[in-house]
């Protein structure tokens, strides 16, 4: 009985990391850029959410997630066109662009807790207290709604990737952005789409995340693990960032009860280490990308 | 270049200024004119525990303006110097170094977080300027024989203790588990909570720490519930508690939880939902519960204003100001406002009434005065057992 | 990626720009070291007061800097968890000094040996490429940060350790105000006295061409793996000397100055002073320490700000203040400077 709750709690989360790393992955892979505003930006999706509910009290959940998506997709491009575009186009140094990405985090959840003040908020929905029993298994009822979104996003983007115009021409511009450029793809709005739709997995994990805990300004630091994620299933991976999603949160929430509770977050960094020295790039073979 | 000019000029100005005053003091040959007695007030305005620094400091202004206005210290104002400490030490040490050099305060209030109290009172000692801290209850803090540092609020020995007796004498609890955040806040607690059960006979089933970024609680809590015990205590924030809570009723865990301050904040109750009813806690101060003629005045000057009953924060924050208050009118009745007069003032505390109860300093600087025990039915905040 | 290889061919399409190395540029260093050391050492000691603790701060938080500038600036190896070695730094020295009855100068360079050889073993990760390696040194910095914040037995953990006692070296106490600042800035003095003369020599050489491009210094014969580990333990070694000092600032220690949160503000420091640029760094560390003292009452817009700044500054001026001062220096001595990479060279003094 407990190992189960464990594992569904431990995958539950594990998720929420999965759909960070994803936005990660897609980021570096579209635009070679290490984004450590990612977490932030899924902080802002979990915010956008919780004044949708206050706007608009007793909306569906579902209208909810996906209007935030929405919302902090366009936010997303936003920042990529105003932040970003200009430096990655000239190469500017992955140190400036980390250096540039730190910022913008800072940014944003300063700016939220300006905006929305240093108090944690819970969003004020039934879902954020409604359980289920299934099989003598307590369930909140998210975590329904994080297992249906993790398989609708998969798909989508599996076929987004791989049948629409606009996904090919995002994976031809990530591959060699000249050659992309003389079949007449713009990079300039491949990067940005690559953005929104990274930014829109952050918010859905955001607003996911949000009625499991509550919405903070300081609630990035998740993203942080989802990094050690992403770099798990090697960087660019889709699967590969769902993979090291599920891999951390179930690992931290073992090695939590076997190791010391104290060290939660180290063992998160410890296991994507470890796993770093014996597959130097991640897990997935080469060659193996979205 | 801008700092030395920076400095020239304040050295200008004070030099200008304190010729002006000597002039026309000399000429008028009155007594004293009216001073600004300057305070230093500092806390964590910032960061995930603003609510400490916010809410104690509207506590003292709302103190200072009654002050002002009832004309308690004559003619002379107190004059508060506010800094914010972002809960880091050094931020801490620096603000208050700087309240003392540049804006040359007698005293001041201030330390709601452990480590930045701590990082304080080694430089207010070493200055030796009297502090008094509304929220610190870090016991380490009156153990090393600072005569310039008190507070009116319990240490967490004195909360803990009280805190393993009344699981003992309330609840006949014989075994609890505890739930420790890793950190100056939680484990002092645990420590002094551990040594008084030992004492009484309680047994801890368990003892967990969990780091302060923590989120998921439902390892840690499937263990504890595995050991049975009669009573779960949680020293952590109200954030923590509140997770902690909701995830233990999401695992079908039926125990009685004791998680310290939290039920006093309003977020609790959100975060936690409906499993908060039913838990039990510890507050500062419990507006209503202290049934003298100082408590209810304040309760009914506040409620006038904000349309709402005080939080355990304003509370404190607006005895500090008054029990400082009060120390600087002894100070003056002995003819100059100093800090070592002060400082002596401070520690003559006895039965003093303020709004959060009688408080009596003790000699070593930690405070005697009521400790209320509540619980929530439903959403309402109830008294369960004040300890005098 | 095709970005760096294309930029490359791109940039030599460029007119080649004038060559300000020679004797205009090594007599720039120490020009710039001469200035800012004169007002680092002058201002403090005439204003006095708190004037002296806070040169005091900055000159500890300018040495931890110019760790991180020669890692960052110089050699290209960003560290995400440079405050991480610092606390190791300020924690084994205190420990020594108390437990031991070390004197300052043993349990200084003790600090900084032990929090280099933390750098050496972070190092080890460099087999890890660009990205990798990167979030591997924020785990590191966690795994430090919590390993110290836990192990209680030894480091008191959360509660700190007080009790701090003054500084003895060679049997003479140094307990003032400015006895400490002034031991304060010796150390600075020197550190970038070394660290000027490292960079002239071959080390210091190979560690720019490794920054600049790390193939291309490879290719030249240059042992790039065997350099980059020594700056990196040479980076951390000097931030565990500026950590040695700063229990003996604020007279306690705990965690919490050594956290993620610290390790961001150095990188920030670093950047705004003008990435590769000594002068920049201890420029940088003097700003995020002084001016949010000026500006006191405005403390909750200050993480904004520094992010607004951090942001604005990598988006228009990347060669940060100091590469802007030397900017408006060219301009007044009527030279162009072609293209943003040749001002970050430049920007190296």
């Amino acid at each position: 009985m407990q190992f189960t709750i464990q594992l569904i709690s431990g995958l539950a989360v594990g998720c929420i990391y999965a759909l960070v790393a994803v936005g990660f992955s897609m980021i570096y892979r579209a635009l070679g850029l290490v984004n450590f505003a990612q977490g932030d930006i899924m902080m802002l999706g979990a915010f956008v959410g919780y004044s949708l509910f206050v706007i608009w009290p007793g909306m569906p959940f579902l209208l909810v997630l996906l209007l935030a998506a929405a919302i902090t997709a366009v936010a997303g491009a936003l920042i990529e066109r105003i932040a970003f575009h200009g430096a990655v186009k000239r190469g500017a140094d992955q140190i400036y662009l980390v250096l540039l990405t730190l910022g913008i985090g800072m940014v944003l959840s300063n700016g939220a807790r300006l905006i929305w003040g240093a108090n944690p908020v819970v969003y004020p929905t039934p879902l954020t207290h409604e359980v289920y029993h299934f099989l003598g298994y307590p369930l909140p009822a998210v975590y329904l709604y994080i297992g249906f979104t993790m398989i609708a996003l998969l798909l989508g983007l599996q076929w987004f990737f791989s049948r629409t115009w606009m996904g090919l021409a995002v994976r031809a511009a990530a591959d060699d952005r000249e050659t992309a450029a003389t079949m007449g793809i713009n990079s300039g709005l491949a990067a940005a789409v690559s953005f929104a739709i990274a930014s829109a997995t952050g918010a859905l994990a955001g607003v996911l995340y949000a009625p499991i805990t509550f919405a903070s300004f300081d609630m990035g630091v998740v993203g942080v693990k989802a990094f050690a994620a992403a770099i798990i299933g090697t960087l660019g991976s889709v699967p590969g960032a769902v993979i090291g999603g599920l891999i951390i949160g179930v690992g931290e929430t073992f090695g939590a009860q076997l190791i010391s509770n104290a060290y939660m977050d180290s063992i998160a960094f410890a296991i994507m280490i470890l796993i770093l020295l014996v597959y130097p790039t991640g897990l997935m073979p080469k060659g193996r990308r979205l | 270049m801008t700092e030395t000019s920076m400095s020239w000029k304040l050295f200008m100005r004070k030099a200008a200024y304190g010729a002006l005053f000597a002039a026309t003091s000399a000429l008028a040959g009155a007594p004293a004119a009216a001073a600004d007695i300057k305070v230093g007030f500092f806390g964590p305005m910032s960061g995930p525990v603003a609510v400490y620094g916010t809410e104690s400091l509207a506590g003292a202004q709302f103190a200072l303006d009654e002050i002002s206005a009832s004309g308690m210290l004559g003619k002379d104002k107190i004059k508060l110097v506010v800094a914010d400490d972002m809960a880091n030490p050094g931020a801490a040490a620096q603000a208050v170094q700087r309240m003392i050099d540049v804006d040359e305060v007698v005293a001041i209030i201030g330390g709601s977080t452990s480590s930045g109290t701590a990082a304080a009172i080694e430089v207010t000692r070493a200055a030796k300027i009297p502090q008094l801290s509304p929220l610190a209850v870090d016991p380490a803090l009156t153990k090393q024989g600072n005569p310039w540092f008190a507070r009116i609020t319990q240490s967490a020995d004195a909360f803990a203790t009280a805190a393993a007796q009344w699981t003992l004498d309330k609840h006949k609890a014989k075994s609890a588990y505890l739930l420790v955040r890793n950190d100056n806040w939680g484990v002092p607690l645990a420590d002094a909570y551990e040594k008084k059960a030992k004492e009484l006979g309680i047994n801890i089933a368990g003892r967990v720490l969990y780091e302060p970024t923590a989120r998921e609680f439902k390892p840690m809590l499937s263990q504890m519930a595995s050991t049975n015990p009669d009573l779960v205590v949680v020293m952590g924030y109200y954030t923590e508690s509140g997770l902690i809570v909701k995830q233990m009723a999401e695992l079908n865990i039926n125990k009685r939880a004791f998680v310290m301050t939290a039920p006093g904040i309003p977020q609790y109750l959100d975060i936690a939902g409906p499993a908060a009813s039913g838990t039990y806690g510890v507050l500062y101060y419990y507006a209503g519960s202290i049934k003298t003629p100082a408590a209810e005045k304040f309760v009914k000057n506040w409620q006038a204003k904000f349309k709402r009953m005080p939080s355990q924060y304003e509370g404190m924050g607006y005895d500090s100001v008054y029990v400082m208050a009060e120390a600087i009118k002894k100070a003056q009745a002995k003819g100059k406002v100093t800090p070592q007069n002060i400082r002596d003032a401070i520690f003559e505390t006895k039965n003093y009434a303020g709004a959060t109860g009688d408080i009596t300093i003790l000699a070593s600087g930690d405070s005697k005065r009521p400790l209320p025990f509540v619980t929530l039915e439903g959403k309402e905040l109830k008294l369960d057992y004040l300890v005098e | 990626m095709t970005t760096r290889s294309a930029v490359a061919r791109r940039n030599n399409a460029l007119p080649a720009p004038p060559d300000f190395r020679g004797w205009a540029g090594s007599h720039r260093d120490w020009l710039a070291f001469l200035a800012v050391m004169a007002v680092a050492w002058s201002v403090p000691l005439l204003a006095g007061g708190f004037y002296l603790y806070i040169g005091t701060v900055v000159a500890i938080y300018a040495i931890a800097a110019l760790g991180l500038q020669i890692m960052v600036g110089l050699a290209g190896q960003l560290s995400l968890g440079h405050a991480a070695f610092f606390g190791v730094g300020a924690y084994t020295t205190i420990l020594l000094e108390k437990n031991a009855s070390f004197g300052f100068l043993p349990a200084a360079l003790a600090g900084a040996l032990v929090a280099g050889f933390f750098g050496l073993l972070m190092a080890q990760l460099i087999r890890l490429s660009g990205v990798y390696f990167k979030i591997a040194t924020f785990g590191f910095g966690i795994i430090v940060y919590q390993a110290i914040a836990n192990t209680t037995w030894l480091t008191g953990g959360h509660v700190g350790i007080r009790g701090i006692p003054n500084i003895v070296i060679w049997g003479i106490e140094f307990s003032s105000r400015r006895d400490l600042f002034i031991l304060e800035m010796i150390a600075l003095t020197i550190v970038y006295v070394l660290l000027l003369r490292l960079c002239r020599g071959r080390i210091g050489r190979a560690f720019l061409a490794i920054g600049q491009n790390e193939d291309a210094a490879r290719s030249v014969g240059i042992p790039t793996n065997a350099y980059r580990m020594a700056v990196i333990t040479l980076g951390c070694a000097i931030a565990g000397l500026a950590g040695s000092f700063l229990p003996h600032l604020m007279r306690f220690v705990s965690p919490e100055s050594f956290s993620w949160h610290e390790s961001l503000i150095m990188l920030i420091m670093i950047t705004i002073g003008g990435l590769g640029s000594f002068s920049g760094a201890i420029i940088g560390a003097a700003v995020l320490i002084i001016v949010p003292e000026l500006l006191r009452d405005l403390a909750e817009y200050k993480m904004f700000a520094y992010g607004m700044l951090l942001v604005l500054c990598m988006m228009l001026m990347p060669a940060g203040i100091s590469g802007g001062l030397l900017n408006i220096g060219h301009r007044v001595a009527g030279r162009r400077i072609a293209g943003r990479r040749n001002a970050d060279k430049d920007a190296r003094s």
